[in-house]
């Protein structure tokens, strides 16, 4: 008898079972109001960018048509210092500035995850960078049990107990009702056998999953048009697949173990419990210790201090920065020096002392944030999580990387206006359409694929170890009377 | 050995613990034989049973079937063998022709059509409306009988029965045993375990009478009367 007959006569049996009825109707309720929920998340964020863009445009154009009359000559109209299109210095520091946006990832309907901490939009500033970012939430496990309702947090909890729910007694079921006596009876092997009961039950508990990603990708509109995306949308298929093995290992295993079918549900119940709660607690509570959050409090505090020095040292502030810039000098007319560039000094001198502090600072975000990526494996759900997480671009992953394009846009726009305020040029219309814009770069597809592989392929190893093991015990359940 | 019977039992010993499940038990049945094992609860007929299915490994002997051992070969012996033990479990939401579907394909991997199925229900006693039905309503007797259209679909030589008929009524019983005739007057050969002396007397060919892992005495039941073979076995139990 091929497995795939062995599989239809199982399903023929399940599909008369009213377990599997309200497995699917609550599978596919909660499935689908957490991808409503995701969904209008999205929406949500995606209609605040809309505004702040369209905000933009509007200033951007009325300020672009002020620059072009001033340009051309025309006095009609008094300007204020401080909001002179002309100027570099003010614009710099944000006179019309655009905004950097993160944009919700292609597949972000289908997770929630950290995005409702971390923020997705600044705007473009000379100031300190630091004063952009209020982020240190590292991922937090409890989100695993308390987080959001998304697609990604049934799929990490509860699609492994419909698995368990499916399974638990696919073994242990029949030999107590007796069935399994007649079914030994016959010149089969009891692995094939009761290896096909036990996938039966699975791939219906995987085809739910898939089934509903794919519900979830077609009611929240997530656009298809990018092959990227097709990818990503891939991706996410395999760890459904690659988590659900891991889940059926421990029910085989489990099942193998000749338990009463009672016993063999609170394993497998404690099982659950250990990977999906203890051990991300646990992971989180030692990172905590071994890694504790800097205070981005005292950080704040400590640059004001050094602001406050500086600016009380003006001259040695003013003094060293004009060391640091001899072309600026070359030409400076004597007189008092400009404001702006006496700002500029200030800001130099305080960013000096906080240099490594900032330094520090990140480091030991980052030393956390990979203690908290290598604990991921003590358990296949945090591997998963991040994962998910992460195809959806709502980990932390994502995040850094926009704070590190937004680094770089930082850096840029900073040149673009200290280096015309310092030359004294005021911004011509033609400098108005040269200032840096950001626009997010999405990490490939397959790059995402070769960070998350290690996790994968580990939970998978993990899953087919437990197989094997389930597999040698099956036999001696044949025996087991 | 001139004849090699199809069910054999070599020196078979099991222990559990302390307790002599099977205490170096000898017997062979031929084709066209019902050999009966008698014997208190607990005389170990139902673990004899179970070592022709390997679902108890002899500690040492061995269980023959065909020839072949069953603990080297337990699919193989599997393949000619039908098991019907007190109840006949099977698919509460099936239907009789459902669940012999099933096993009928387990057992030959060959999916058999329905009209084929359907004749070997009816052959076994129950009514083409009945072969439709839910097996979850099925009584005892009606389960039974689809346990022999499972042995019929296999074409099975050899029979083993665990107290196929107790909890049966009389006229079940009475077609069950003639169900079991039929087969063994194709030239099966049926080891059953049974409490019913008088089942034993009327369709059996020997008897077997087992006693704490031991087969204490073994005679042809047309060598003896209903009451002889009840004094017998009260004789044997006493001491
Ligand atoms: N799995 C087991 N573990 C421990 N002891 C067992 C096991 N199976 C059987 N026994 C013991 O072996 C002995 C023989 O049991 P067996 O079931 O073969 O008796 P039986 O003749 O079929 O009895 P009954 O007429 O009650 O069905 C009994 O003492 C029983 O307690
Ligand atoms: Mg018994």
């Amino acid at each position: 008898m091929s497995f795939l007959t062995m599989l239809r006569f199982e399903w023929r049996v399940l599909r008369r079972e009213r377990l599997l009825w309200v497995a699917v109707v609550f599978f596919g309720a909660l499935g689908l109001y957490a991808a409503s929920s995701g969904a209008r998340f999205t929406a949500q964020q995606r209609l605040t960018i809309a505004e702040l863009e369209q905000a933009h445009a509007q200033r951007r154009d009325s300020l672009g048509q002020l620059l072009g009359r001033l340009h051309a000559g025309d006095t009609s109209r008094r300007v204020s210092a401080f909001a002179d299109p002309r100027s570099p210095a003010v614009v710099g520091r944000g006179l019309g500035a655009p905004y950097t946006i993160l944009p919700p990832a292609a597949l972000a309907p289908l997770a929630i995850g950290q995005r409702d901490v971390q923020p997705f939009w600044a705007q473009a500033s000379t100031r300190t960078k630091q004063t952009f970012f209020v982020n240190d939430e590292i991922e937090n496990p409890a989100v695993l049990v308390s987080g959001r309702l998304d697609l990604a947090f049934v799929i990490l909890v509860v699609y492994p107990l419909i698995i368990l729910a499916l399974t638990f007694d696919a073994v242990a079921g029949e030999r107590e009702r007796g069935t399994l006596a007649i079914v030994l009876a016959q010149p089969v092997d009891p692995r094939r056998v009761l290896g096909a009961k036990l996938a039966a039950r699975a791939l219906l508990a995987l085809a739910l999953a898939l089934g509903l990603t794919f519900v979830a990708v077609l009611l929240t509109g997530v656009s298809l048009g990018d092959p990227d995306t097709w990818l990503r949308l891939a991706l996410w298929c395999a760890v459904i697949v690659v988590y659900g093995a891991f889940w059926f290992g421990i029910s085989m295993a489990v099942n193998a173990a000749r338990m009463s079918a009672a016993a063999s549900a609170v394993s497998l119940l404690a099982a659950w419990l250990g990977v999906v709660v203890v051990l991300p607690a646990v992971a989180a509570a030692v990172v905590t210790v071994t890694h504790p959050s800097p205070s981005r409090i005292a950080l704040t505090t400590r640059l004001r201090e050094a602001t406050d020095a500086a600016s009380a040292k003006r001259e040695d502030a003013m003094a060293s920065f004009l060391l640091d810039h001899p072309a600026y000098i070359a030409d400076a007319s004597g007189g008092a020096p400009d404001p702006n560039v006496v700002s500029m000094a200030l800001q130099d001198a305080a960013e000096r002392v906080m240099a490594p502090e900032y330094a520090a600072f990140d480091a030991a975000l980052d030393a956390q944030r990979d203690a908290a990526a290598s604990f991921r494996f003590l358990s296949p759900a945090l591997v998963t999580q991040a994962a998910l997480l992460d195809l959806a671009g709502a980990g932390e992953a994502r995040f850094r990387a926009y704070e590190r394009q937004f680094d770089t846009y930082h850096a840029e726009w900073r040149d673009f206006f200290f280096s015309r305020t310092l030359s004294r040029r005021s911004l011509s219309p033609t400098d108005w359409d040269a200032i840096p814009m950001f626009r997010f770069a999405e990490e490939s597809a397959s790059a995402l694929w070769r960070r998350l592989a290690p996790g994968l392929g580990m939970t998978l190893l993990l899953a087919m170890a437990l197989a094997a093991l389930g597999r040698r015990g099956l036999t001696a359940a044949a025996q087991a009377r | 050995m001139a004849y090699s019977p199809l069910l054999e039992a070599r020196g078979l010993t099991k222990r559990y613990g302390d307790t002599v499940a099977l205490d170096a038990l000898d017997l062979g049945v031929n084709s066209g034989e019902v050999y009966c094992l008698l014997g208190a609860n607990g005389a170990g007929k139902s673990t004899a049973i179970n070592c022709f299915l390997d679902f108890v490994r002899p500690d040492t002997g061995s269980a023959l079937i065909g020839g072949s051992v069953v603990a080297d070969d337990p699919i193989g012996t599997k393949q000619r063998l039908a098991y019907i033990p007190e109840t006949v479990m099977l698919y509460g939401n099936l239907s009789a022709v459902e669940n012999l579907e099933y096993f009928a394909t387990l057992a030959t991997g060959t999916r058999p059509a329905r009209p084929d199925l359907l004749k070997h229900l009816i052959t076994a006693g129950l009514t083409e409306v009945q072969a439709d039905q839910r097996v979850g309503g099925f009584s005892k007797g009606m389960r039974q009988k689809v346990g022999i259209a499972i042995a019929l679909a296999k074409g099975a030589d050899v029979l083993l029965l665990d107290e196929p008929t107790s909890g049966l009524d009389p006229k079940a019983s009475n077609e069950f045993h003639g169900l079991l005739g039929m087969l063994r007057a194709h030239g099966a050969a049926v080891l059953m375990a049974t409490h019913d002396l008088f089942r034993a007397k009327e369709s059996g060919t020997r008897v077997g009478i087992m006693k704490r892992g031991r087969k204490v005495a073994e005679l042809r039941t047309d060598e003896i009367g209903h009451a002889d073979l009840e004094q017998l076995y009260l004789q044997h139990m006493h001491d």
